[in-house]
């Protein structure tokens, strides 16, 4: 698509401006937007023109609540999330993925509150959780690999939808060599897969988990076109063992 | 000034901000997922975000409340498509009358921008000017627009696409 059609800008600024633009086309958008200043401008000209129609609506008070809530949360002073069930967890250990000594921390604090069950015998163990942030660093998409039987489950906060003929693409990022490898493609409207025993190797030397949009079928020995989502990969069977050695076998 | 006080987080300042707009962004939520708790779940996460967000704040993203509204618009229209408020639309009929309640010219703060806009809203086609209240205040896509009104997408994505053109023209004239 050609960016630089300045009609097609303005109709693109004008649909954001709006809220019409959703899912992946929103988040492409914005990446767009954050390399190109003379389009946001745009977006934000078309939002200043608009905002009016906002304040229009009348005022309601929320509930007193909200604001105990909010204080309570921000009392730290640090980073926060309100995404609720999985998210909530998810957003928790993104945040604190920034600063990779945490993680173990994180992660044990939320297995020893219970959030994560530990794995009943014969039950599907969550062994890896891939935390995936877009281009905004804003939490998006979790990755989850399950054994027995291996498996991976994508959690996404978006609708993940893209054409027939393509396919997102989960890579990981090798802890030794820093390489691209290619793991699993993810069909189209599909959001769990299984995968073989030798993707799963694969995964036990991944620092870091990517998802990528391809032409399906195409050649999958790199990456092609962005980087849509990124994030830190957990080996959350290590952090256990690491927290409680008694739990080991 | 209190954005600038929440990316150094002090929490007074980000309650002091919550005080001041926070009856203005859950209005604009509420009118969007239409029931009050939904609301306050979206107005919280808002307010959260505005608290991570606050440090990437600058100039470049608009005036303050414009980048507070469009926080609260984005997270309201996002909770519409979220599965939870799917299980929850199932089985209910809500009204989806276009809003009767907007008042161009009550704010006394923006009274100016504000009139001004009514004016060139009221120079609008009635089909780009409803299209345009239901998708920005009701958080319509433009296929539920074309559902509702009985035309095809193609024709609203033009009423939309016009509507805000003349819009734009017309607040610059």
């Amino acid at each position: 698509m050609r960016y630089d059609n300045p009609t097609l800008r303005e109709h693109l600024a004008s649909t954001y401006a709006l809220g019409s633009l959703r899912g992946l086309a929103r988040l492409r958008f914005e990446r767009l937007m954050r390399d190109d200043a003379a389009l946001r401008a745009l977006v934000v000209d078309c939002q200043e023109m608009l905002t009016p129609l906002a304040l229009g609506a009348p005022d309601v008070a929320p509930p007193a609540v909200v604001r105990s809530r909010l204080a309570k949360a921000t009392s730290s002073g640090g980073a926060t999330s309100t995404e609720r069930g999985l998210w909530q967890r998810l957003s928790s250990w993104r945040a604190l993925a920034a600063f990779n000594g945490l993680v173990a921390a994180a992660l044990l604090a939320v297995v020893g509150l219970g959030l994560i069950q530990p794995a009943v015998v014969d039950s599907p163990e969550l062994v890896y959780v891939g935390v995936l942030s877009d281009r905004a660093n804003r939490p998006a998409l979790a990755v989850l690999a399950y054994n027995k039987p291996f498996r991976l489950s994508v959690e996404s906060k978006l609708p993940l939808s893209t054409s027939a003929d393509r396919e997102f693409r989960v890579w990981i990022r090798d802890s030794e060599t820093d390489a691209i490898v290619f793991l699993a493609s993810i069909p189209p409207g599909q959001k769990t897969l299984v995968i073989e025993e030798a993707a799963w190797r694969r995964l036990k030397a991944a620092k870091a988990l990517l998802v990528t949009e391809a032409m399906s079928g195409s050649p999958t020995d790199a990456p092609t076109g962005d980087i849509l989502f990124e994030g830190v990969c957990v080996n959350l069977k290590k952090w256990s063992e690491a927290a409680d050695p008694s739990a080991k076998p | 000034m209190l954005i600038a006080r929440c990316a150094l987080r002090d929490q007074a300042a980000f309650l002091a901000l919550y005080d001041a707009t926070s009856a203005k962004l859950f209005g604009v939520i509420l009118r969007i997922v239409k029931r009050e708790p939904w609301a306050e779940e979206v107005v919280q996460d808002v307010y959260l975000r505005i608290w991570d967000s606050a440090p990437r704040y600058n100039a470049t993203l608009g005036q303050p409340m414009t980048w507070l509204i469009n926080i609260a618009r984005n997270r309201a229209i996002d909770f519409l498509r979220s599965s939870e408020y799917a299980m929850a639309h199932q089985n209910e009929e809500l009204d989806d009358a276009l809003p009767a309640d907007v008042d161009l010219a009550l704010s006394a703060e923006t009274r100016a921008e504000m009139s001004r806009l009514a004016g060139c809203m009221d120079l609008l086609k009635c089909d780009q000017r409803d299209c345009i209240l239901l998708v920005y205040h009701l958080g319509y896509t433009p296929t539920e627009v074309a559902e509702r009104a009985g035309h095809a997408i193609g024709t609203v994505k033009t009423w939309l696409r016009r509507g805000v053109q003349r819009l734009r023209d017309c607040m610059r004239s």
